[in-house]
């Protein structure tokens, strides 16, 4: 593999894959955004189209699941999110939209990962308001729906201007989610319990174990957001205590990531990594240095019915653990991605080094290798699984 | 690598500085331990004790290696000549090309940058690039370098992408179907599954080993390190556990030993049997006894045969002859096991005799050999320099006993240490100790593909039955996690995809599924036949939320490819009426920006145009508000032909009919579902149609009105409505405008090329032409949007008058 000559007359703030790893997409503080090739994985990248995308620096961008054609949208310190749909799959894109909800800079951008909740964008920028855009009919992509608002830490504007600004989105990849057999069981304790978990629940008697498998997956919707040292799970409620069904843009803060010490980077979701994976991970790049890796295991909500009786709401919530944490950057840590099963995460930061993690039978996180920018290192036994350290 | 053009970060640094060896500059240990890697010094091919690249370079200077070996090395020394050896970087490499220079990355931190890297949404590999860390840096990092405006792709570590190894996956996948085949058909024959599992699976296990013997020998120098040791560990398995029935398994391990671990050498053996008086080499006698200490008989016979010993008396003869005589009789295969007393008992005899002859050297010697073949345990760890070595010895002399293998395992790892930095050595020494799970982590860390079969060999053995782990009980078997592990490089590699979901499916893990779903729609459809493939693994799996999403974005791939009868069959297909209908209306909008001529439709389209009786019911509902335009296209098309061949005789298909066309764009206009946005741009061309129907004062024309006056009011009302919704008016007005500044684009276009613009019917001309055609950029829309007021202007005037002509012709 040789590097790539992307043509940018300024620094590279971001860089996006399509859905298939055959587009590749750079912006730039030199307002463009250029858009590479390739037909398959031993292709080199080659040249497709540039965009003068902004009137500033560029800071995100994303493409959209390919179901809905060959769409990118980009956000910038000009306060704007833009979306651009290309008809030739990439060879020139042409503006459809500009969403300008923002009163600072927008510092990124993520699409929806699983199509089949629609065409959604979620954003955050400067002032710690995570906005959540819909494109109801995909096929006018000039109608965007600003449908979710919510300031994600009060006070962060002030501090972002104070300080560095340091806001990511990451969208949960799955549009379903997988339950523990078991959790169906785990109800809270209830004084007047009965045997049959759902008796409250309008599911109807139906024998304990036909319940649990049915509801052994769920629909869910739902991204984590960072806005300076805070980290948050926002989801789609399907449940409204007071008028019983949520609306369409019910999303909502749920979980929150913990101890983070210094501002966080960047966020990455992976969904129900393999391996007997019932849980999702985020993975947090941190300026205090570390990678952490938390695990979310699902589990159902439940509430107190009239007669005291608890009953699935038919929500979701989390358990939140911290299963990982690393500090091997020595220093800063700017970004973490996920491989498409979850099991492999690189994170790069101030050390001059991508490092790549992967969790190994005991489900226990393991470095199995580092690329550095620096010229000079040669690895021992390249392509060699066995340089696992343990 | 070395020969990178260093790249200079430091404002000031000399070239000499970028490649200083500054180890303990940012030279951080992986994982915060320095402890070398397991498998950091593979095993060459022929064994374990291959040093690594390191120590390689060291010895190459004092060793006599092979010309092509020196060759090799010292290319390697030349490429490596920049490199420190003592920077701490096990486990890193550089990128691709890597644009810092050697120790100037704390340079590269202080210019506020730093290093970001995505991994690819596919693909075990990413792109890395150097991004500045503040967005308002309050100091000057100075000038933007062009390494800082590149990209740096780059695998994974540990990622196997070679052609050869694809390959070998899938001989490896095709054995493993061959190997379920044939237990399906044993258990269906015997209803014993186990007893004919344990005729089938040595087999199939020898036949796996054979695989992965030819493919190590084929896959790039690389990769072929840990396969070698993976080899060497899954034929360990095959040889304690998956024995051949022709062999016992004592004769199994010591092939395993003797392949992976050869000793004693062909050079050392050809040194010493070459001379004249072999048996007054110093190593003579060493050289006998270690190929009787390797099962090595024959060879240890022929030893003897052609040592030019003298013998100075009958008796000596007697003993040599009785030694190769006890040699060349050794118990092989089936008849090994209880031959094995008798065959010892004549190596005690032969070694009573040769302790009583004169000559100490030759009395010595074979005294020695006697102790060797009757497997005294001493004499055996004496010549042994491993606890492999003192294993496999004991196990085939002392005495063959499947159970007592841990005994002696045990026996020779008290002797000898088992290197723990070695996965190949560990991973060995767990199976001898009968921790088969311990073994399988170990060749999961050599190679994932040998590991996994490994693991169903294993399992099929209900070798894994007692590996319980309170810590994994939760999680899935370790046969399935390792075929999970095994499928995820399959996905990574997309022509093994299908592979990679075999797996995937043949484990017990429910939650397999959640993966095949994540994954199934990240695989690029290819084409058709791939896309194939992919529906029936989501109909195999139940995925049908997944079907629908493949078949879509396969749909818009084919869309912007201009394959849009395809695209509307495959959208059709999944019932995606949504995706089906705007297709339509884009094609109508495409036709009524582009003017003239529609667009040349596919084979697949033109097919559903023509021939409404083949087309599918369901497109052929969605596609009629397209039918009707092509068809009014159609026949404005033919009527602009017959116009230009006016002398000529008439052509096949006839001339085309205004009122027909008329009425195909008016019933379009009154469509119910017709977007409203569309709706100016179709009655201006609609009303054009109408003014130019006194041009044709013949049968194109039709007789009397072009139109019937209840259509005529319907799209009066229609355009009235339209007006008094501000919203909706918009929307169609911002549409007319784009057909008109497609139109003028067109027409300035065709001027400047001096050709004839419309050959067709472009309505969109006489209010283009002309009209402020040298404008500049800023004020072109501007420009358009008059033209459009205009046009709806005139829209308004043309409506009433058409009405008013039409009732009067009507009175008349």
């Amino acid at each position: 593999m040789a590097s790539l000559i992307t043509g940018h007359a300024d620094l590279i703030h971001d860089i996006a894959y399509d859905h298939y790893g055959r587009l590749l997409a750079t912006c730039s503080s030199d307002q463009h955004i250029r858009v590479f090739s390739r037909k398959s994985s031993a292709d080199p990248w080659t040249f497709l189209s540039a965009t003068h995308a902004h009137e500033r620096n560029i800071l995100s961008l994303t493409f959209a699941p390919p179901q809905f054609g060959t769409l990118l949208a980009s956000c910038s310190e000009d306060q704007s999110v833009r979306i651009f749909f290309s008809s030739d799959n990439g060879r020139a894109f042409d503006r459809v939209a500009t969403l300008s909800d923002s009163p600072g800079a927008v510092h990124k951008i993520a699409f929806a990962k699983f199509g089949g909740h629609g065409l959604k964008l979620a954003t955050i920028g400067t002032d710690s308001v995570v906005r959540l855009y819909h494109a109801a009919d995909p096929s006018d992509l000039r109608q965007w729906h600003l449908a979710v608002e919510s300031e994600v830490e009060s006070g962060s504007k002030r501090k972002a201007q104070d300080m560095q600004a340091s806001f990511s989105v990451a969208w949960c990849p799955a549009g379903v989610v997988t339950l523990p057999p078991s959790s169906a069981y785990n109800k809270p304790s209830s004084s007047s319990s009965s045997n049959n978990t759902f008796a409250n629940s309008g599911v109807g008697d139906l024998p304990s174990r036909i319940s649990a498998l049915e509801i052994s997956e769920r629909s869910v919707e739902q991204f984590v957001v960072s806005a300076m040292t805070r980290v948050v799970v926002f989801r789609k409620r399907y449940y409204n205590s007071q008028t019983g069904s949520a609306g369409p843009y019910d999303f909502e803060e749920c979980e929150e990531l913990p101890g983070h010490e210094d501002l966080v980077r960047d966020v990455a979701w992976a969904s129900n990594a393999a391996a007997g994976g019932r849980y999702e991970l985020i993975a947090t790049a941190c300026k205090d240095g570390y990678v952490r890796i938390f695990k979310l295991t699902p589990r159902l909500s439940y509430a107190a019915g009239d007669t005291g009786e608890m009953f699935p709401t038919g929500e979701i919530e989390y358990d939140v653990v911290l299963a990982a944490s690393f500090d091997d950057h020595h220093g800063e840590v700017w970004k973490v991605s996920w491989n498409v099963s979850g099991t492999v995460l690189s994170s790069s930061g101030d050390d001059g080094q991508a490092r790549f993690w992967r969790a190994n039978y005991r489900g226990e996180w393991i470095g199995i290798g580092s690329l550095s920018a620096e010229q000079g290192h040669v690895a021992d036994n390249a392509g060699d699984e066995g340089d696992e350290e343990r | 690598m070395s020969s990178q053009p260093t790249f200079n970060f430091g404002v000031g640094a000399n070239s000499g500085g970028f490649m200083s060896n500054n180890s303990s500059s940012s030279a951080f240990s992986f994982g915060g331990s320095k402890q070398p890697m397991f498998g950091a010094s593979s095993a060459s091919a022929s064994g374990f004790m291959a040093s690594t690249s390191h120590q390689k370079m060291d010895e190459d200077e004092q060793s006599d290696q092979e010309e092509e070996e020196e060759e090799e090395e010292e290319d390697e020394e030349d490429d490596d000549d920049d490199y420190d050896y003592d920077y701490d970087d096990f486990g890193v490499t550089s990128l691709p090309d890597a644009p810092v220079a050697r120790g100037m990355l704390p340079e590269f931190s202080k210019r506020d940058r730093t290093l970001k890297f995505l991994m690819d949404p596919v693909l075990s590999e990413g792109a890395a690039w150097i991004a500045r860390k503040h967005l308002k840096a309050d100091k000057v990092d100075g000038p933007v370098l062009p390494e800082e405006t590149k990209l740096y792709p780059a695998l994974v570590p540990g990622t196997k992408r070679a052609p050869e190894y694809s390959s070998f996956i899938v001989e490896s996948h095709n054995l493993f179907i061959q190997l379920q085949l044939a237990a399906q058909e044993a258990a269906a024959s015997t209803q014993q599954p186990t007893i004919e599992d344990e005729r089938i699976l040595p087999r199939f296990a020898n036949q796996f080993l054979q695989v992965v013997d030819a493919w190590r020998r084929r896959v790039p120098s690389a990769l072929e390190p840990s396969l070698s040791d993976a080899y060497v560990l899954c034929h360990c398995l095959v040889a304690t556990y998956f024995v051949d029935p022709s062999v016992t398994r004592a004769e199994a391990v010591m092939n395993w030993l003797n392949q992976s671990m050869p000793r004693p050498t062909t050079e050392e053996t050809r040194d010493i049997m070459t001379s004249l008086r072999p048996v007054d080499q110093p190593g003579f006698w060493n050289l006998v006894h270690l190929t009787a200490t390797r099962g090595l008989f024959l060879q240890c016979s022929n030893c003897l045969k052609q040592s030019a010993i003298i013998a100075p008396d009958q008796a000596t003869l007697g003993v040599l002859q009785s030694a190769i005589s006890v040699l060349e009789s050794a118990p092989k295969g089936t008849q090994a096991f209880l031959a094995h007393r008798q065959w010892r008992a004549r190596a005690i005899t032969f070694g009573d005799d040769a302790a009583r002859l004169a000559d100490p050297g030759l009395r010595h010697g074979l005294t020695t050999l006697s102790r060797i073949l009757r497997g005294d345990i001493n004499t055996l760890f004496a010549f042994s320099e491993t606890w492999q070595e003192a294993t496999a010895a004991l196990f085939l002399l002392h005495d063959p006993s499947p159970a007592r293998l841990t005994e002696y395992f045990d026996l020779a790892t008290k002797e000898f240490p088992i290197d723990s930095t070695l996965l190949v050595d560990e991973g060995c020494a767990a199976l001898f100790a009968n921790n088969i799970a311990k073994a399988l982590v170990c060749a999961e860390g050599l190679d994932i593909c040998v590991a996994a079969h490994m693991a169903d060999f294993c399992d099929r053995q209900r070798m894994l039955d007692d590996f319980i782990d309170v810590e994994t009980i939760e999680r899935p078997s370790i046969r399935d996690y390792l075929f999970i592990r095994h499928a995820e490089v399959c996905f990574a590699m997309p022509e093994l995809f299908v592979v990679g979901v075999a797996y995937l499916r043949d484990t017990d893990v429910k939650e397999n599924v959640t993966l095949i779903r994540n994954i199934v729609t990240q695989i690029y459809p290819e084409d058709e036949e791939m896309v194939e493939h992919l529906l029936v693994v989501c109909d195999d799996v139940g995925l049908d939320t997944e079907k629908g999403e493949i078949v879509t974005a396969w749909s818009k791939l084919q869309l912007s490819r201009n394959e849009i009868g395809s695209a509307l069959h495959w959208l059709s297909s999944v019932h995606n009426y949504v995706d089906t209908r705007a297709v339509v209306w884009t094609l109508v909008e495409r036709s009524l920006l582009q003017g003239g001529a529609c667009p040349l439709p596919d084979a697949i389209l033109g097919e559903f145009l023509t021939s409404p009786g083949l087309c599918p019911d369901v497109i052929r509902e969605f596609i009629a508000p397209y039918a009707i335009y092509y068809s009014y296209r159609q026949q404005l098309m033919q009527i602009s032909s017959s116009c230009s061949e006016e002398d000529e005789e008439e052509e096949e298909g006839g001339r085309g009919s205004l009122k027909e066309a008329a009425m195909h764009l008016a019933s379009l206009i009154q469509f119910a579902y017709l977007p409203r946005k569309y709706a100016l741009a179709l009655i201006a061309e609609l009303l054009a149609l109408l003014q130019l129907a006194p041009n044709f004062a013949d049968e194109r024309a039709g007789s009397g009105m072009l139109l019937p006056i209840a259509d005529m009011s319907q799209i009066m009302t229609l355009f009235y409505k339209l007006e008094k919704d501000k919203r909706e008016f918009s929307q169609s007005f911002e549409f007319l405008c784009d057909v008109l500044g497609e139109g003028r684009r067109e027409f300035v276009e065709s001027r400047r090329m001096q050709k004839n613009h419309s050959e067709s019917f472009d309505w969109r001309v006489q209010f283009v032409a002309g009209d402020g055609l040298d404008v500049e950029e800023e004020g072109e829309r501007k420009r358009v949007e008059k033209v459009a007021a205009k046009v709806c202007r005139v829209m308004r005037e043309s409506l009433v008058k058409e009405i008013s002509r039409a009732y009067l012709e009507q009175e008349q």
